[in-house]
Formats: structure tokens, C-alpha cells, sequence
């Protein structure tokens, strides 16, 4: 009891602060912007408070302070159950915690407050990287533990007291592992599911406009992985990852149309060259899957939408792997409702009058819709367009400035342009966004979020014939080495001010350790965790023999950490002190006197004479040869002493105890 | 089966020894009532070999106790009043210039005696405290290139007025380190006060008290005392105990090593004084309040003496 009303020390208190400091920074980044300059002065204070002897605040102060922080969350991030306003009041209240944190019993918390708040960091992802820090920062944690329960010497950095907070974590180690493999795992955890709380949209949206590609080129973070069977990789021209196809165009944003079928992959196409791979897809809290042109087969994981994209019933929220066939298409053959072509055929009327009139005058010259494509297509690569991610903002007729007046864009400047340019012309066209390329490591093709793409789909109708869809890309009459090479290597600016190649060389080698991360562990999932339980020749059909199954290991790990513990202590204590604690039992019906047993055997001898006088002479003989069996330079003929001192023993117990009738 | 007890093997101070030190106590204590405490420590404190700082309000007995432990062992008594005006010669001696043989030749000073009585120490000036304390701690006088040994039993006893500060020089932390203990008398209690007006007291309060023991005895004892051993299970104790004077976050400045010397030593002589060659826990229990009292303040710089009981209870022994 009185341990756990300790005053903390100087070096107790620079421990716990440490750890929550480490808890606390990976989340920094999305905090409210008082967070920080709060956090920094909550802990100066504390440490002034320290320095200087300040007593603990009032509570009523601090419990101001704390409702005050809560209406600061509420009012930066909304009243709403989410896990973003969730995690901030955890984090928050850990660090204000620091301000009544005093005593050993309040460290202990906030200790465990950091456990807890390390873990929310797993929520927003399970990267790699992000591993190492947590690890490290879990470790700091348990030091900061172990120093408050026990300071091995006086200096802040006790290499000794690291090295065993070392040693017990890593007997944690082989539990971790156990329970990782075994915990009844959910197919899809709601915690984690960014879509539970509707957040945590990334990579590729249904909708597009200027500018939001650039914002995915920025991004050097992995948005799908792909292993072709037959190991040969398509040529980089032929990558196109198809991904959410747009539809409407309001003048500045294109947005998707909503389809109200799914079709099976199931189709023929001839003779054509099938190419079977596999993908791996971080999640983006959305449904799109993405694949090249066309899908013949998902294996039952998607479904095509009548615009041929790939599509999950189910949101990704967790790294997904799919096995797909395509087949690489240039002409795809299909129908196109009346309705369909209408929508194919809107652009925003009564704007980009110009580009409108330059569209008439290429139709007068030669109506033939493959005509009018090349010479759009002419235009983008004769004249002076270029290809830039930071482009010139565009006001007002977007379509107009872009092709006359600024001419520097991104794909989804010349997509988005290309696309109205042809609806003009009469040709049903539609934007396709997806990703472009890759890198080919050797093991598998890295496609990152800044490969992301957007280009055009045609549907051209010859005289005689049914129509076909046709892929342009418009991008590539510009810039072809973008499509050659992908979009990083042909920019010679950076992107932002830590944009260095070598830097992208590493975060693209460190992908591989990231791939065989989530080969073995996020990816281990119900059925991986079923599969693994057959190998061992343990099936199990429902949850809850997992459950018992779970028991049993706890019960078991319990059991075997408990028993040497409990053998431990008793050797700890040798023969002379467990003789005394057999004398400290025999009082113990009288609790004053049983409480003074810890100031030592003297003392309590003493106290017990007071109380019992009559157990004088027997006492004051235990004592002195107690005094000397323990305590003495050499102690002569130990066994004989010890047998004496027991006998005389049990010769005061009965006067101790005898009075405790009265 | 008669039971027959066995003995303690090993006894350095001899049943003759530990009379005499029985005596000596219940001799002083014929002196000092109802003291027996302070009395034991400042015997153990000169059997240990080190020096005493007395801090009381005037009239509490410090000197009676003083004179009463120099005669009890035989020793030489001398007492110094320092006072502001003091220069370290005053105390220390001096050199003096002798016409006749044209040399210098050295008058000692009140230092070189057995027992001596520095009384309010804290009247002196800095330069005149250092003197005397750097020689307490070196047990000799070096002057004009000479060295001057004291007296081999050479000890001291200061007093401190806690109260009257006015023109006073505190003593810093590092000159009180060099005291062994510190302790304070107190007042009597009221039927021990009684008796200090019966004519039985006041009849034998001038009398001197005749020497139980000599410096000599004193020395052979100093030289047993080192002798009395500490067990491991002891020594961890001890480091315990000066382990949590460092960590407390009431306390300003935790035990130096000079001054878990100063543990140790004291918790010897206090086994030596009860007749044992090992120092038990209880020793240093003992021990652990003097050596602390005038070591351990607080951050605001007042006495600790709550905090060091409160380090003695929560420090288990089982």
C-alpha cells in the first residue's frame, strides 16, 4: 500500500514521460494543431513542478482542464463516434495524465495508458517500418516499468537495468508468436475496418479532377503488388491497371456512372494470348479492384461492371490478394445501349466554344471518326503541349484554356480534354483512371500510387461491323516516355523537397522486405490460420473450440510462469528467514504486532517481550542465536544451531499463541 | 532433556570490557538523567573514533555530558569558546619567535588535548572552522612547514545553539560531513526533571567522576571495534538504506560514501558496545538517525528527521 503512494523520482518521472513522448509522436501528424504546443507545456510543467517541488494541482483544476480538452477535440474534429476522435481522446488524456502524476499508482497507469496508445497506431497501418518504431517505442514502456518498480542503481541510462528489461521482453517473445498464430482471428476486423468509421479513403476515387492525380504522383507508398504466372512481365506500354472509368464531366470534375449490374468474368475471346497473375492490394477502403484490360477470370473474387472494371463486393480494407486472367485487347467488341451513348456524347454546353469550332472544322475536312482521332491526337504531339505536374491552375472553360492558352499539364489534363474533344466529334468516349507501369524487382512488379494514370476509351462504329472500344492515350502522344518508362524517371524537378532519387532507390528496395511482411504476417488471415491448424492435425469447425483451445494455452502459460515463480520465492527466502517467518505467523491473531515485523527480527523481539512478557527469557535466547546463525562471521556447527533454534522455537509458540485467547 | 543453552561462540568485548562499558554508561548517566540514548551514541561515536556535533538550546547538559565522558575515560579536557573574533591560531597554536636561541619554536594550541570541548562552533568564522576541522580530520597540525601529530585519542565534541542565528556562520554541508553523528539533547523529562532538584543530585553534580577506563583501553577498544564483522545479507541493507536517502524526492542530497563509512563504523561500535563481533540490522537502525540527522535536509534546507524514520520503516528487514 505505502509502495504504491511513493513519491515518483526525478529519473522514474523522465522515464514515463519518455514513453508517452514515444506513444505519442507516430500520431503527431494527425492531431489537432493544438495538440502539440498543449502536450509541450503540459510536460514542462510538469517537470518544472518537479524541479521546484509544486505540489499536485486541485483536482477540480484538472479535471477543468481535462473537460476543456475534450471540447477542443469536439470542436476540431466534430461530434461523431470515429475511430480518429476515439484515438485523439486517448492520447490527449494520456498526456494530460502527466499532470496528476505524482505517485507510483498514477505512473503505473499512464505506464499502461502507453501500451494502449502504442496500439492505436496499429489502426492506421501495419507497415513495416512502423513495426520497429512501435517496437521501440514498447520497449521504452516496459523500461519505463521496470524503473518504476525497481531502480537498480542511480543513473538515468543503467545499462544493466536496460539489458534485463531486454531479457523480459524477449520472453515475450515466443507468447507473441503463439498468440499471433493462434487467436481466433475475424474475417474482417472491425477495428480496423477504416470503412466501420468511413474514413481512410486512398489511392485511386471515383472521380476526377484537375490536380487529383498530381496529389497520388506525390506519393511514393505502394498501391498493389502483381506476380505474373509464367514470370515474363508485359511490356511497360501494355500496363494499363484499369481501374474506376468516368462517365460524366461537369465542366471541371469527372464522376463515375452508377451501374446497377454485375457480370460474371466469364468470356471468350477467341484466340487471344491469356495472361494469368496474381495482385496484391493495399487497402483503400473502396471497392475497385484493379487489373489489365480485359478480366477473363477473378477466381470469384470480383465482378466486371458493364464498363469492364473490376469490382469487390466487399470494401478493401485490409491487404487483399486476387488471381486474375486478362487478356490484352486492342479492339474490345461490345454493344452500346442508345442511353449509354447519350451519356458518352454530354459535354457542358454552351462552353469551349473554340475547341468546339476547331472539332467542326476537322469533321468538314474528313468525317471519319478514326480521322478525327489522329488529328487530335496529331495536334497533342506536333504542337507545344508538355507534360508537367505543376501545370498552370485553370479558371472557367477548362477545355478551352488548357488546349489554346496553357498547354502544360498532367495525364488528367490531356485525358479529361482528349475525352470532351471527342464527344464533340460525336465519338462516345469515356476517362479510365487506374495506374500505369510499374517496377519490376526481379520477385514482382511494384505498382506505387505515383504510377497512378489516366487516359481515354473510344468507341469507334465502322460502316460495316459492330463497334469496339478502343484505348487512347493521350498522355503518350506528349510525354511517350512516360509510358515507356513511367512517370518519375522523365521528371528532372522534384516533387516536393525530400524528393531524392536515391531515397525513392531505398523505400523501392525496402518493398521487398514489405512484400514477404505481408506475405507472412498481415496476410495471415482465417484461412491461412485454418490451413495451419490442419497441417498440425487440428481442425476446427467454429469459434468456439478456438476459444477453448485459447484457454487452454493461457491456462498452460500461467501455469508454467507461475510455478517457477512461486519456486523462486521460496528459495529465496533461506532456512533463517523462513524460521522467522514462522515466528512472524505465530503472531499474526495480533495484527499491531504482526505489522512490526518488517523492522526487522530485534525490533520485533522486542515488541514481542512488551506484549508477553512472560516469553522473555525463550526470546531473548532465539534472538541471540538467531543473531548469530545469521549474521556472525563463521557460524560453528550450522545444522546443530539450526535444529536448536527451531526447538526453541516451537517451545514460544505455544506462549504466543496461548495468549491469544484473552 | 535439560536444555542446555549454547553459547554466543566468539565475544571480542570481554565480560570484563562489556562491564566497563556498562559502567561507564550508567556513570555518565549518574550525570546526564534519562539520556541513555544520547549517552550511547556518543560513547559509540568515541569508541568508533569520530567526532560529535551537539545541537541544543544552552542549558540542556552539553557540557556536564562533555566533562562527564572526558573524566569517565581518563582523558585530557579542554574547551574552547569560539567566537567570532577567533583567528585559527587561537586554536591551533602558534610560532613564536624566540630571541635567545634565534628560532622559532611553536606554542601549541587548545587542540592538542584528548577530549575537547568546541562549544557553539557555529560563532566562529569560516577560516577558523576550517582550521579546525581540517585538523579533526587529519588528526594533525601542520604549521610553518612542521607537522604536529594530535593525540592519538583525539576527539571532539562541538555544540551548535539551533536557535540564536544572529551573527552566526552555519557550517556548510561538507564540514558537517566530517562529524561522525549529530544529536540533540532535549529536555528532560518531567520526573527525571524532579529528581535534577533533589538534594541527592545536587549533592554529586560537582563531584568529578572517578575514570572507569583510560586512553589507553580506549585505543585497544578502537582497534577490536574495527575488527566486528558485517555479513553480506547486512551489507545489502545498509547499501539499501543509503540507496533510498538518494532516491527520495523530499530529500535534497542523499548519503555520501564518506558518510555510509560513517554508517558503517557507528553500527560496529554500537555491536562492539553490545558485547558482539557482527553488526545485526538493528545496529545500523541505530546507527542510521545519528549519522543522518545533521547530513539529510530537505530541499528547503530544513532537518529531515521525519523522512529519515519514515526511510527506517519503509525499509523491510525479514
Amino acid at each position: 500500500m505505502a509502495r504504491i503512494q511513493s513519491q515518483l523520482s526525478m529519473k522514474q518521472l523522465f522515464w514515463i514521460t519518455f514513453a508517452v513522448v514515444l506513444a505519442v509522436l507516430p500520431q503527431l501528424y494527425r492531431l489537432p494543431i493544438w495538440f502539440l504546443p498543449m502536450a509541450l507545456m503540459v510536460i514542462s510543467y510538469r517537470f518544472y513542478a518537479q524541479i521546484n517541488h509544486i505540489k499536485k494541482a486541485w483536482n477540480t483544476l484538472l479535471m477543468f482542464l481535462a473537460l476543456l480538452v475534450l471540447v477542443l477535440i469536439i470542436f476540431s474534429q466534430g461530434l461523431t463516434l470515429s475511430r480518429e476522435i476515439s484515438v485523439t481522446i486517448l492520447i490527449s488524456m494520456a498526456v494530460l495524465k502527466l499532470l496528476e502524476t505524482y505517485t507510483m499508482r498514477d505512473a503505473l497507469l499512464v505506464v499502461m495508458l502507453c501500451y494502449f496508445v502504442t496500439m492505436t497506431r496499429f489502426l492506421y497501418s501495419q507497415d513495416l517500418l512502423l513495426i520497429f518504431y512501435l517496437l521501440g517505442s514498447a520497449f521504452i514502456t516496459t523500461h519505463a516499468l521496470s524503473v518504476l518498480n525497481y531502480e537498480k542503481s542511480a543513473r538515468w541510462f543503467d545499462r544493466q537495468q536496460i539489458k534485463s528489461t531486454a531479457a523480459s521482453l524477449s520472453l515475450a517473445v515466443p507468447f507473441a508468436i503463439l498468440f499471433f498464430l493462434v487467436f481466433p482471428r475475424l474475417g474482417s476486423p472491425i477495428w480496423g475496418s477504416p470503412d466501420f468509421f468511413g474514413e481512410g479513403k486512398t489511392g485511386i476515387s471515383d472521380t476526377m479532377s484537375p490536380g487529383s492525380i498530381i496529389e497520388l504522383f506525390m506519393d511514393d507508398s505502394p498501391a498493389f503488388r502483381v506476380t505474373f504466372d509464367d514470370g515474363v512481365v508485359p511490356p511497360n506500354a501494355q500496363l494499363y491497371w484499369r481501374g474506376p472509368v468516368l462517365w460524366h464531366f461537369d465542366g471541371r470534375t469527372w464522376s463515375r456512372q452508377k451501374h446497377n449490374s454485375l457480370r460474371q468474368t466469364m468470356r471468350q475471346y477467341g484466340d487471344a494470348e491469356t495472361i494469368a497473375y496474381q495482385i496484391e492490394q493495399e487497402n483503400t477502403g473502396q471497392n475497385y479492384m484493379f487489373s489489365l484490360d480485359y478480366v477473363t477470370d477473378s477466381a470469384g473474387k470480383g465482378f466486371l461492371l458493364p464498363d469492364s472494371t473490376l469490382y469487390s463486393m466487399t470494401t478493401i480494407n485490409q491487404l487483399r490478394h486476387y488471381e486474375l486472367k486478362s487478356v490484352l485487347l486492342e479492339r474490345f467488341y461490345q454493344d452500346l445501349s442508345d442511353h449509354n451513348r447519350r451519356l458518352l456524347l454530354t459535354y457542358p454546353a454552351n462552353q469551349n466554344q473554340r475547341t468546339l469550332a476547331l472539332i467542326r472544322q476537322w469533321q468538314a475536312e474528313d468525317p471519319n471518326p478514326l480521322a478525327v482521332v489522329n488529328r487530335a491526337l496529331q495536334k497533342f504531339n506536333q504542337e507545344d503541349f508538355y507534360y508537367s505536374f505543376t501545370p498552370p491552375p485553370l479558371e472557367g472553360e477548362v477545355i478551352d484554356e488548357f488546349l489554346f492558352e496553357s498547354r502544360r499539364g498532367f495525364c488528367e489534363h490531356y485525358a479529361s480534354t482528349f475525352t470532351i474533344m471527342m464527344r464533340m466529334a460525336g465519338i462516345p468516349a469515356r476517362v479510365v483512371t487506374g495506374y500505369q507501369g510499374g517496377i519490376d524487382n526481379g520477385e514482382y512488379l511494384l505498382v506505387k500510387q505515383s504510377d497512378a494514370h489516366a487516359w481515354s476509351e473510344v468507341y469507334i462504329e465502322p460502316a460495316q461491323g459492330s463497334g469496339y472500344w478502343m484505348r487512347i492515350d493521350p498522355t503518350s502522344m506528349v510525354a511517350p516516355e512516360r509510358v515507356e518508362s513511367g512517370s518519375q524517371n522523365i521528371m528532372t524537378e522534384k516533387r516536393h523537397w525530400i524528393d531524392f532519387e536515391w531515397l525513392r532507390d531505398t523505400k523501392e528496395s525496402l518493398d521487398k522486405y514489405r512484400y514477404q511482411w505481408n506475405q507472412w504476417v498481415r496476410d495471415f488471415n482465417v484461412s491461412k490460420q485454418e490451413a495451419l491448424f490442419k497441417a498440425i492435425g487440428f481442425e476446427y469447425r467454429d469459434g468456439k473450440t478456438l476459444a477453448l483451445l485459447m484457454m487452454a494455452i493461457l491456462l498452460f502459460t500461467a501455469l508454467l510462469t507461475l510455478i517457477p515463480m512461486w519456486w523462486l520465492k521460496r528459495q529465496r527466502h533461506h532456512t533463517l528467514q523462513r524460521l522467522y517467518l514462522q515466528l512472524v505467523r505465530t503472531i499474526k491473531h495480533n495484527p499491531a504486532l504482526y505489522d512490526q515485523h518488517r523492522k526487522g527480527i530485534e525490533h520485533l523481539t522486542a515488541e514481542i517481550i512488551k506484549t508477553y512478557p512472560e516469553s522473555e527469557p525463550r526470546m531473548q535466547h532465539f534472538l541471540a542465536l538467531y543473531l548469530q546463525a545469521r549474521y556472525s562471521k563463521q557460524a560453528p556447527k550450522k545444522q546443530q544451531l539450526l535444529q536448536h533454534l527451531q526447538k526453541t522455537l516451537n517451545q514460544i509458540k505455544p506462549i504466543l499463541q496461548a495468549s491469544k485467547a484473552p | 532433556m535439560p536444555n542446555k543453552p549454547v553459547q554466543p561462540a566468539s565475544q571480542v568485548a570481554t565480560q570484563h570490557e562489556a562491564h566497563t562499558l556498562e559502567s561507564i554508561i550508567a556513570a555518565v548517566g549518574q550525570k546526564i538523567l534519562d539520556k541513555e540514548g544520547a549517552i550511547k551514541t556518543v560513547i559509540a561515536s568515541l569508541i568508533a573514533g569520530g567526532h560529535v556535533l551537539l545541537e541544543d538550546l544552552p542549558g540542556l547538559g552539553k557540557t556536564t555530558l562533555a566533562t562527564a565522558v572526558s573524566q569517565v575515560f581518563g582523558m585530557d579536557f579542554k574547551r574552547i569558546q569560539l567566537t567570532s573574533d577567533m583567528m585559527p591560531s587561537d586554536v591551533l597554536g602558534v610560532s613564536i619567535y624566540d630571541a635567545k636561541s634565534q628560532t622559532f619554536s611553536y606554542h601549541k594550541g587548545p587542540i592538542f588535548t584528548q577530549f575537547l570541548l568546541a562549544d557553539e562552533l557555529n560563532r566562529a568564522t569560516p577560516k577558523t572552522q576550517s582550521a579546525l576541522l581540517e585538523a579533526m580530520a587529519e588528526s594533525q597540525v601542520s604549521m610553518d612547514g612542521q607537522t604536529h601529530r594530535l593525540d592519538p585519542v583525539f576527539f571532539v565534541m562541538a555544540t551548535q545553539n539551533p536557535i540564536d542565528e544572529a551573527g552566526t556562520y552555519a557550517l556548510p554541508q561538507s564540514q558537517l560531513d566530517r562529524f561522525l553523528v549529530s544529536l540533540s539533547l532535549g529536555y528532560p523529562d518531567q520526573n527525571n526533571e524532579r529528581q535534577l532538584y533533589s538534594a541527592d543530585y545536587l549533592s554529586r553534580f560537582d563531584e568529578p567522576i572517578a575514570a572507569l577506563s583510560s586512553p589507553t583501553q580506549l585505543l585497544q577498544w578502537r582497534e577490536q571495534c574495527r575488527q566486528v564483522h558485517a555479513s553480506d545479507e547486512v551489507l545489502d541493507y545498509l547499501q539499501l538504506l543509503i540507496h533510498k536517502t538518494r532516491n527520495h524526492s523530499e530529500i535534497h542530497q542523499g548519503l555520501s560514501p564518506r558518510a555510509g563509512l560513517s554508517l558503517f563504523r557507528l553500527a560496529q561500535s554500537f555491536a562492539f558496545m553490545d558485547r558482539r563481533d557482527f553488526i545485526t540490522p538493528a545496529d545500523l537502525q541505530q546507527a542510521f538517525f545519528p549519522v543522518c540527522r545533521h547530513r539529510l535536509v530537505t530541499h528547503d534546507g530544513r532537518l529531515a528527521a521525519e523522512l529519515i524514520h519514515n526511510i527506517l520503516d519503509d525499509t523491510p528487514v525479514i
